[in-house]
């Protein structure tokens, strides 16, 4: 039974073919000229300057670096971050990576709907969703108004975990999932399953390690997400007196001893941890099985439990997105803050007093950012992929995702620094820190995407006197198409809501939709500050009704294998 | 491999262009904290960006544009950019307020929260100056800092002697004031009268108060619990149950949601929420409400006239009705912001930048963190 398994995992499980000494000249074959200077003047200006120049901050008064290990609260903030991080990251990879594959591998009903339903997190602002879990299941909240239902235990380590973790499905989920459609893995399947392995074995020695630079790319980026998040800590962490590093920073933030220094010198070890974990998992970054295109999909039989899954999913989204989403409804129309969100106590005041200001102008300018960032990244994404089979490849990727590991307020302040004699006040200065912060998010999926990836049909293309950049067009560009989509998905939703960036950046007349969310909330407004982020996120779904609806986009994006995968 | 050298010539050339640029700031920085700030200021005039929203800041040498009107002459026309910790609502309040009373006269707020704000012109002081003219913050102990950055200016309007004593320091003064006041839901009893009652076990599991590493304004009410309430006061708090938040603006919510019916935080967190129609009341503790002036100033190498209007105009009898009408107490009080009679405590202000951290040390020995 398990013998023919072994063996075809002994034929496939090994060196990814491109990593073999023989890649060299094979690589070369395929390589486009010009990438390097563009990549790496990219990663220069975006990336090493700007941070380079934030640590010469701390670096120029190394003294400040000693006062802060001598802070008592130190060891414990370290420990808060490592902690609630890693179980994170653990929680999104099981609920987000364990729906991809479900999705994949099982005919799962409403697929479609369900992906919309992980991906509602990342609608709102971080903050916001916070909020929205307190306003819903702790003291005075929605579910006490309903069923008398108070979950205060949230406001600690527990809680603080579970939300970090919950923020981060959506990332685990884009990334994984993107991975599932990025190549059949039919072939290798159907020869393990017609050899006679059970459907576990097969999960377990085909399709993990196919997966393999999926689960990597999305572990890395889980971690420093969650590491550098302060919008959750600040509302269910701070109040159980649990630090984590991020708090520290904003503490240090809000009253500086050593002006800019403390806070610097704290993202720097923020910075620390993100090398750490990019040098551990790069380890394992490449595929223990080489796909090659597009194969024959796999028939599955639809089971019973299939529907059983695709309803734990659906409880799993009611109950960290819906049910918050209504909590924050009944705020927003809710005439006075603080009495019960009861009929009689209705009004629309709040959502229209929302669209006043500079509510839709600085949405629209967030729009234009969001997209312009999301595809110009795609397209840094792919280039700098291209060069991540290799050494220095890694090395570069793991310098990319700097400014994603630290708090978006050390990013505007990296940029403050470098670029403020050039563009400040200019829409494009967040423009460019975006660019800067969100860079990871787009590169780790397509270079784990690229990983996957067997050279054979490229090379085929070019011994066939195709040009490097046909051959990439023909046999390169169709595999990775979800995981660019993914990738630009990832980061339009990013930078659509993105608040502490812009915040520092922003004057007068750049103002984002993040800002104006912001400054309702600063204002201690949440009447305001909710029915906001409730427009948001209608504009996002309705944006995304084309992709419920229409079955084409739905296959590019590979949420409709319904029935025929 | 030939690659990885590349890459590693191409990132540490990033890192010197860096170290570079710093060093290049560092000289700017120090010059425009020279009196004369000439050569600072005629580098940023040539800022692209820097001419239509900010373009009166640094305008000790004013961009060409403007200089006509700008120049210290006597009928001040024209433009200056303040950073203030107000919200956006109350910010526009501001502009309109200002610009009604001085029609020449346009300032445009930048809104942001203290700490944000105080980060941002740290950064752009770096980076060859702040792009501001006046700042009005809502934390007295982040001015010393400011001070030995080199980004507090030293014009102080001349109204500024009325102040109360508490309300002016080095380079800044105080137009209106935060109180840390006793807030709680409608319908709670009993009805708390002082700080003391707070400790009272009825209480048990209702209160909330906010988180002193986080802001001034509640270090000052850390700093001034055990002197008025006793030095035992945080220990019982805690025995209650009380419920720490990072933002006084939360003590505000949860009191009006219920979530914590009864808790300590500002009267400007207070009054709007009131004003909404939020069932909530506000009580003036009989031994003495903490109060905390919010400070403006100008920023060191601007004189922009408008700016420096903008700071006269706050003390003026119009600047400080249009304060207490944005739910603030303004400090030369004539409009019943705070009720005749009320009992004030006295802060040193000086000490609570210098104790900040025996006072944090304290907290966080009852409440651990």
């Amino acid at each position: 039974m398990t013998l023919p398994t072994a063996q075809l995992a002994e034929g496939q499980v090994g060196p990814h073919p491109v990593s073999a000494s023989g890649a060299a000249p094979r690589s070369r074959m395929l390589r486009v000229g010009g990438e390097w200077t563009v990549v790496l003047v990219g990663v220069a200006v975006l990336v090493a300057w700007p941070i380079g120049r934030m640590l010469y901050e701390v670096i120029a008064a190394p003294s400040i670096i000693a006062d802060l290990w001598n802070e008592s609260q130190m060891t414990a903030a370290i420990e808060g971050t490592v902690v609630t991080s890693v179980g994170g990251t653990v929680l999104a990879l099981i609920i987000g990576g364990g729906s991809a594959v479900a999705f994949w591998r099982l005919r799962v009903p409403a697929q479609a709907v369900l992906a919309g339903g992980l991906l509602l997190p990342i609608l709102i602002p971080p903050f916001v969703s916070a909020l929205s879990v307190t306003q819903a299941y702790t003291a005075a909240g929605l579910a006490q108004h309903l069923v008398g239902l108070q979950m205060n235990w949230l406001f600690g380590a527990v809680g603080t975990t579970i939300l970090l973790g919950v923020q981060q499905v959506p990332i685990a989920f884009l990334i994984i999932a993107a991975a599932t459609r990025t190549r059949g893995s039919g072939d290798a399947e159907r020869a393990a399953r017609a050899s006679g392995a059970p459907p576990w074995t097969t999960l377990w020695t085909i399709t993990f390690p196919l997966l393999r630079p999926a689960i990597i790319a999305a572990t890395a980026l889980c971690f420093i997400s969650c590491a550098s998040d302060f919008g959750v800590p600040a509302v269910l962490a701070i109040p159980a007196r649990y630090p984590t590093i991020t708090t520290e920073i904003y503490q240090a933030m809000s009253f500086s001893t050593n002006g800019l220094a403390d806070p610097i010198a704290l993202s720097a070890l923020l910075i620390v941890a993100a090398l750490i974990v990019f040098a551990v998992t790069s380890r394992f970054a490449t595929a223990g099985v080489a796909a090659n295109r597009h194969t024959t999909p796999l028939v599955i039989r639809r089971r019973p439990w299939h529907t059983a899954v695709a309803v734990l999913i659906g409880l799993y989204i009611f109950v960290v997105s819906v049910f918050p989403l209504l909590g924050l409804i009944s705020i927003a129309i809710t005439k006075v803050y603080g009495e019960s969100p009861v009929p009689a106590h209705w009004s629309f005041d709040h959502l229209a007093t929302a669209l006043q200001g500079d509510a839709i102008s600085g949405f629209l300018r967030s729009l234009l950012l969001a997209v312009l960032a999301a595809t110009l990244l795609v397209v840094a994404g792919v280039l700098a992929g291209r060069l991540g089979l290799r050494r220095g490849g890694r090395a570069l990727g793991a310098l990319i995702a700097v400014p994603y590991a630290v708090p978006g307020s050390a990013v505007a302040i990296a940029i403050l620094l470098t670029f403020s004699k050039f563009l400040y006040g200019t829409i494009a200065i967040i423009l460019v820190a975006y660019l800067s912060r969100f860079w990871a998010l787009a590169q780790q999926p397509i270079s784990a995407a690229l990983s996957q990836l067997s050279p054979d049909p490229a090379l085929a293309a070019r011994a066939s006197g195709a040009s490097a950049w046909r051959a990439w067009w023909v046999s390169v560009w169709p595999a990775i198409r979800p995981s660019m989509l993914a990738a630009w998905l990832l980061v339009f939703l990013y930078s659509l809501h993105e608040l502490t960036v812009s915040s520092l950046l922003y004057v007068p007349g750049t103002e984002t939709i993040g800002v104006v969310v912001l400054n309702a909330e600063e204002g201690g407004d949440l009447a305001t500050t909710s029915a906001i982020a409730l427009w948001l996120t209608i504009v996002i779904l309705l944006c995304a009704v084309p992709l419920i609806v229409s079955r084409r986009l739905r296959s590019i994006l590979g949420f409709s294998s319904g029935g025929s995968w | 491999m030939k690659r990885t050298l590349v890459t590693v010539i191409a990132v540490s050339a990033a890192f010197g262009l860096a170290a570079c640029s710093s060093a290049n700031s560092g000289s700017t920085n120090s010059s425009s904290s020279s009196p004369s700030p000439s050569s600072s200021s005629s580098s940023s005039n040539s800022l692209p960006g820097s001419s239509s929203s900010s373009s009166s800041s640094l305008s000790s040498s004013a961009p060409v544009e403007t200089s006509s009107t700008s120049a210290e002459t006597p009928p001040p026309a024209g433009k200056a950019t303040i950073y203030a910790a107000v919200t956006a609502a109350n910010g526009t309040a501001l502009q309109d307020a200002f610009h009604t009373a001085f029609p020449n006269e346009t300032i445009s707020i930048v809104a942001a929260g203290t700490g944000k704000l105080v980060t941002r012109m740290e950064a752009e002081e770096k980076a060859g100056g702040v792009r501001a003219d006046a700042m009005l913050l809502a934390d007295p102990t982040v001015m010393p800092q400011l001070a030995s950055d080199g980004i507090l200016g030293d014009y102080v309007p001349s109204a500024a002697s009325q102040l109360p004593a508490g309300n002016s320091g080095q380079g800044w003064f105080g137009p209106l004031d935060f109180y840390n006041v006793i807030v709680y839901k409608d319908g709670l009893t009993p009805v708390p009268k002082d700080w003391s009652d707070l400790t009272n076990p009825a209480y048990k599991g209702k209160i909330e108060i906010g988180d002193p590493s986080y802001s001034g304004t509640t270090l000052a009410m850390a700093a001034e619990m055990p002197k008025l309430a006793g030095a035992d006061f945080f220990t019982k708090l805690k025995a209650n149950d009380v419920k720490i938040v990072q933002s006084t603006n939360t003590v505000g919510n949860d009191i009006a949601s219920g979530a914590r019916p009864i808790g300590i935080t500002l009267d400007s967190v207070y009054r709007p929420l009131k004003e909404k129609g939020s069932p909530v009341t506000i009580v003036w503790p009989a031994s003495g409400a903490i109060p905390v002036p919010a400070p403006a100033a100008m920023i060191k190498g601007s004189t922009n006239p408008v700016a420096k209007n903008f700071l006269d105009w706050l003390l003026t009898t119009d600047g400080q009705a249009e304060l207490a009408k944005l739910g603030y107490s303004p400090a030369l009080d004539s409009s019943g912001a705070v009720p005749a009679g009320t009992k004030i405590a006295t802060v040193p202000f000086q000490d609570l930048v210098s104790q900040r951290a025996t006072i944090l040390g304290d907290f966080t020995k009852v409440f651990g963190g």
